[in-house]
C-alpha cells in the first residue's frame, strides 16, 4: 500500500494559518509521497496526482484541502483517469474545519491539521476498491408548480423529448404572473408573456398537466422516483365542462367569499373558474362555501311534488350536464401514481399579509399590499385596470408606496426581497402614465435597481415626477376623513416628513409558503436559514437542491424577478436533461452491505430503516435504489451490516488517529 | 423640524424652476456629489444645492423662498463638473435666485451682494494692490479704481429689472 498525501495552500486560506512546511516535514516519513500546491483544485495539481497514480508511486490518496463537499468529485476523477478505484481517496478538511476557524492560533491549528490528516491516512488504509452503482433511468420528469418557472421548465423538457408531469395545486396554471398587468423593465403585458405559455403547456403532448392536485409522497431516488399525487375533487365533470362560466353566475351571493385570484379584493362564488385566462378553463366547486340550494346536499337527489326532479341553479345552468350533485363524489379525489427520473420544484412564493404590520394601519381598507395593487392595475381585476380605491370607488389624489415591509428587518426577514423596488417603480409609473395628476411617492431605505435596463427604469421614474423619499416609514396614521398620514423620514434632507395620501401600497416581503415547506419536508430537501429552499451550492450548483435528482427553479429558492426565474427554470431543465439523457446513471456506492453469514435475520434493521430499503427474508436484503446510506441499520447487534466506504473498521481507525 | 406634503397645497415647482432656467432639477437623484465639493456646503449653510432641489421635487415652496444659500453660490462651477446626471446644479441654483426675487423674497445677502457690485463693481472686492506692488507684480485693473467703468456698471444695474426691487443704494 503506497499512500500519497497532497496538501493544498488554498492561496492564503490555509497557508496563512497552517504551517505547510511543518506538515510536509512531519508526514515525509509516514507516507510514500508528500506534495503541496498553491491550488490543489487546479489542472496542474490534478495532473500531478494523476501522474503519481499512473506511475504507481501511490495507490491510496489523501488530500488535505477544503471540504470534500467542494472538490471531492474533481479529485476522484484524477484517480479514475489513472485507472484506480476513485473511492480509494480520503479528504482531510483543513480549511473549513481548521484554518478558517483557528485563524488566531496558528501553532494549534497546525497541530490540529496533523491530527485531521493522520485520521484521513488511517481511514484510507482501510478502504477497499468500490464501483459505482448503476441504475436504469426513467426518462420522465415531475415539475411541481405551474407558474412561470414550472411552465418554462416543463416546456423546455418537453421540447427535448422528455415526458413531463406538471402538477399545480390551483385549478389553473399561470402562477402569480398571470395576475399582473405589466412587467418591468419593458412594461410589456404580463398576460401576453404568460397566456401563450399556458396554452403551449396545455397543448404539448409530452406534458401531462395535472392541476388542482398536490404531491403527497415521493419515494425512491434519483433516476427513479415513485410519486404519489392527490388530484383534488372538483365536483365537476371536467370531461364535459366547457368553461362557459354559466354555473358561476347563478351561484347565490350567500355562497361568496373573497376571491383569491383578486387577492381578496373581489368575491367569488362556490362554483368558480379561477380567472378569465384559466388553463384549463374548467369550473370548480367549493363544497365548504356551498349553501346547498334547495337543501339539495351533494350526493343526494330531491324530487318536487309531482315527481319532477329538483335541480340546483348550477345544475340547471350547465349546458353540458357537467354538474351532477346527485353523484356520489369522492371528497378525497383521486390518487395518481407514476415514476419519474427527476423532479423540479417550482412552487413559487407568497407575500406577507398587511395584518402583521400594526404600525401601518392595516385595518384601513385604503392600505393594501402591492399584490393587491397589481390586481387594481390589471384589466382583469376588480376595477378593470382603473386606478381607484375600492373603499369608496374614488380616484385617489395621492398614493404612497412603502418598501421593505418585512424585508431587511431582523424582526421578520433579514434578506432583501429584491423585486419590490422595481415593481413599486413599475406600479408608480403605470399610475403616472394613466393618471398624471395623481401624486405618487415611494418611501425606500434605498432604491435597489442593479442590472441591465433597471437603473435607467428607476431614473426615468424620477424624471416622471415620482417622489422618491429615502427613509423607512415609521408609521401610518388614519385621519378622521379616511386619509392616511405617512410618518416618514427624508434622509436627503435629514428631517422628518409627513405625507398625506389617499391610498397606501405596502411592498410586503416575499417568503416561502408554508405548504412549500411541508413539501420540502415530505421529499427531504433542505430549507435554508432565509426560509427558502436551499440550493446545493450558491455559485456552482444553484439549481440543484440538497438531494440528488431534485432541482429548484424560481422564487421557492429565493426572491427573483421574471427574467431570473426564467433563466433558472431553463437551467434546471437543462441540468435535468443532461442527467436523464444517459442510458443509466451512476450513484455513489455508499450504501448498506449485509454480511449474510453474520446476519441472524432478527429484523431490527427492517424496523429502523426510514426509507423501507431493507427487508428480511431469512437474511436482510438491501434495496440498492432506496438505500440512502444513513447508517441506522449498521447498529446491527450481530454487526452484520456495514456502510460501504464508511465501515466500522474505517471509522474506528479514524477515531483512533484523532484521539490517539 | 419636519415638513408636510399635501397634494392640495402643492405647486409643480419642477415646472416653475425649469421655466426659470433650471431644467435639470427633475434629473437630480440626490446622490450628493455636488454637495461634496460645494463651498456653500463647506461654510455650513443649512440647505446647500441638492437639498433645495429635493424641496423643488417635493413641491415644498416655503424653504425655497426663504433659504439664503443660493445667494452664497460663488459660481465656481465644481457642481457642474461632478454631477453624474447632467443636472447642472449651478443653473438650478440661479433659477432659485430668480424664484426668490420674483416672490419679493430678497435675502440680506442678496442686497449686500448687489450693493457691493453697485459700490465697487465687485460682489466681493479685496484691494491687494499694495501687496502686489511689494512682490513686484503688475497692477491689475479694476472697476473699483475706474470711475468710468463703475458708472457704466451702475447704469447697467439701474436700467435692469433689479432697479424695480428697491435694493440699489440711493
Amino acid at each position: 500500500m503506497k499512500i500519497g498525501l497532497y496538501i493544498c495552500h488554498c492561496g492564503r486560506n490555509i497557508a496563512d494559518v497552517v504551517d505547510i512546511k511543518n506538515l510536509i516535514g512531519y508526514f515525509k516519513d509516514k507516507v510514500n509521497v508528500v506534495r503541496d500546491h498553491l491550488f490543489m483544485c487546479s489542472e496542474p495539481a490534478w495532473e500531478m496526482i494523476r501522474s503519481d497514480v499512473t506511475n504507481k508511486l501511490v495507490d491510496r490518496v489523501v488530500i488535505a484541502a477544503c471540504s470534500p463537499y467542494n472538490h471531492e468529485k474533481f479529485f476522484r476523477s484524477a484517480l479514475e483517469t489513472a485507472g484506480l478505484s476513485k473511492y480509494l481517496l480520503e479528504i482531510a478538511n483543513i480549511r473549513e474545519q481548521c484554518s478558517w476557524v483557528h485563524g488566531k492560533n496558528k501553532r494549534e491549528a497546525t497541530e490540529k491539521a496533523k491530527r485531521l490528516i493522520e485520521a484521513a491516512i488511517s481511514k484510507v488504509k482501510t478502504l477497499k476498491p468500490l464501483d459505482d452503482l448503476r441504475f436504469e433511468v426513467e426518462r420522465s420528469v415531475l415539475v411541481i408548480g405551474g407558474g412561470i418557472a414550472g411552465m418554462t421548465a416543463s416546456l423546455d423538457l418537453a421540447k427535448m423529448g422528455f415526458k413531463v408531469y406538471l402538477v399545480e395545486k390551483e385549478p389553473s396554471i399561470g402562477g402569480k404572473l398571470i395576475k399582473f398587468d405589466k412587467i418591468f423593465p419593458l412594461n410589456d403585458c404580463a398576460s401576453c408573456v404568460v397566456s401563450s405559455l399556458m396554452a403551449e403547456v396545455a397543448n404539448n403532448p409530452m406534458i401531462e398537466l395535472i392541476t388542482y392536485a398536490e404531491v403527497e409522497e415521493v419515494d425512491g431516488s434519483f433516476g427513479n422516483f415513485n410519486v404519489k399525487v392527490r388530484k383534488k375533487q372538483t365536483y365537476v365533470d371536467w370531461e364535459k365542462c366547457i368553461g362557459c362560466g354559466a354555473c358561476t353566475t347563478v351561484c347565490p351571493p350567500k355562497a361568496w367569499k373573497p376571491n383569491e385570484f383578486d387577492e381578496g379584493l373581489s368575491k367569488r362564488a362556490a362554483m368558480y373558474i379561477v380567472s378569465p385566462q384559466a388553463v384549463p378553463k374548467k369550473a370548480v366547486h367549493d363544497p365548504e362555501l356551498c349553501v346547498n340550494c334547495g337543501k339539495k346536499k351533494l350526493g343526494t337527489r330531491r324530487f318536487l311534488r309531482g315527481g319532477k326532479e329538483y335541480l340546483t341553479p348550477c345544475e340547471k345552468a350547465c349546458p353540458t350536464k357537467a354538474i351532477d350533485r346527485s353523484k356520489s363524489w369522492n371528497p378525497e379525489g383521486e390518487l395518481l401514481n407514476f415514476n419519474v427520473g427527476a423532479i423540479i420544484v417550482a412552487t413559487g412564493y407568497k407575500v406577507m399579509e398587511k395584518e402583521t404590520f400594526k404600525e401601518y394601519a392595516p385595518h384601513s381598507p385604503n392600505v393594501i399590499t402591492a399584490l393587491q395593487f397589481e390586481r387594481i392595475l390589471s384589466p382583469t381585476g376588480p376595477t378593470g385596470g382603473r386606478v381607484l380605491r375600492l373603499s369608496d370607488g374614488k380616484k385617489p389624489k395621492a398614493i404612497s408606496f412603502i418598501s421593505c415591509v418585512g424585508s431587511r428587518d431582523v424582526r421578520y426577514h433579514t434578506y432583501c426581497s429584491k423585486v419590490c423596488c422595481l415593481y413599486m417603480l413599475k406600479q408608480a409609473r403605470l399610475v403616472k402614465e394613466r393618471e398624471p395628476e395623481i401624486d405618487v411617492y415611494i418611501h425606500v431605505i434605498d432604491v435597489r435597481a442593479p442590472g441591465k435596463d433597471l437603473e435607467e427604469y428607476y431614473i426615468e421614474a424620477r424624471r416622471m415626477g415620482i417622489g422618491v423619499i429615502r427613509g423607512k416609514v415609521g408609521g401610518i396614521e388614519e385621519l378622521p376623513n379616511g386619509r392616511l398620514r405617512i410618518l416618514g423620514f427624508d434622509a436627503d434632507l435629514g428631517m422628518p416628513v409627513e405625507v398625506e395620501v389617499d391610498l397606501v401600497v405596502l411592498a410586503t416581503a416575499i417568503e416561502l409558503p408554508e405548504d412549500s415547506k411541508e413539501l420540502a419536508r415530505k421529499i427531504g430537501i433542505a430549507v435554508d436559514p432565509s426560509g427558502f429552499l436551499k440550493e446545493d451550492h450558491p455559485k456552482l450548483r444553484p439549481v440543484e437542491s440538497t438531494l440528488n435528482g431534485i432541482f429548484l427553479a424560481g422564487c421557492c429558492q429565493g426572491p427573483k424577478d421574471v427574467s431570473e426565474t426564467v433563466a433558472q427554470a431553463k437551467a434546471a431543465a437543462a441540468s435535468v436533461a443532461s442527467l436523464l439523457s444517459k442510458e443509466e446513471i451512476k450513484v455513489e456506492p455508499f450504501i448498506a452491505k449485509v454480511n449474510e453469514e453474520a446476519c441472524s435475520g432478527c429484523g431490527i434493521c427492517e424496523n429502523v430503516c426510514p426509507f423501507n430499503a431493507i427487508k428480511v427474508n431469512e437474511v436482510a436484503v438491501v434495496d440498492e435504489r432506496s438505500c440512502k446510506g444513513c447508517g441506522i441499520c449498521a447498529s446491527c447487534p450481530a454487526k452484520a451490516i456495514d456502510i460501504q466506504g464508511y465501515s466500522a473498521e474505517s471509522i474506528i481507525a479514524e477515531i483512533d488517529a484523532l484521539v490517539g | 423640524m419636519k415638513y408636510v406634503v399635501k397634494v392640495e397645497r402643492k405647486r409643480n415647482l419642477v415646472e416653475v424652476i425649469s421655466n426659470l432656467g433650471g431644467e435639470g432639477v427633475s434629473k437630480c437623484i440626490q446622490c450628493g456629489s455636488c454637495m461634496s465639493v460645494c463651498p456653500v456646503t463647506l461654510v455650513g449653510f443649512d440647505y446647500p444645492n441638492k437639498k433645495l432641489f429635493k424641496f423643488v421635487q417635493m413641491g415644498e415652496e416655503d424653504p425655497l423662498l426663504s433659504d439664503p444659500s443660493p445667494w452664497a453660490c460663488v459660481a465656481c462651477g465644481r457642481c457642474i463638473e461632478v454631477c453624474s446626471q447632467d443636472v447642472n446644479p449651478f443653473s438650478v441654483y440661479f433659477a432659485l435666485r430668480r424664484l426668490q426675487v420674483r416672490g419679493f423674497r430678497i435675502h440680506p445677502l442678496a442686497k449686500e451682494a448687489v450693493g457691493s457690485i453697485y459700490e465697487s463693481g465687485h460682489a466681493i472686492f479685496v484691494d491687494n494692490s499694495e501687496e502686489r506692488e511689494k512682490f513686484g507684480l503688475p497692477e491689475v485693473s479694476s472697476a473699483a479704481k475706474s470711475k468710468k467703468d463703475l458708472n457704466e456698471i451702475r447704469e447697467i444695474l439701474r436700467s435692469s429689472d433689479i432697479s424695480d426691487l428697491g435694493i440699489l443704494p440711493r
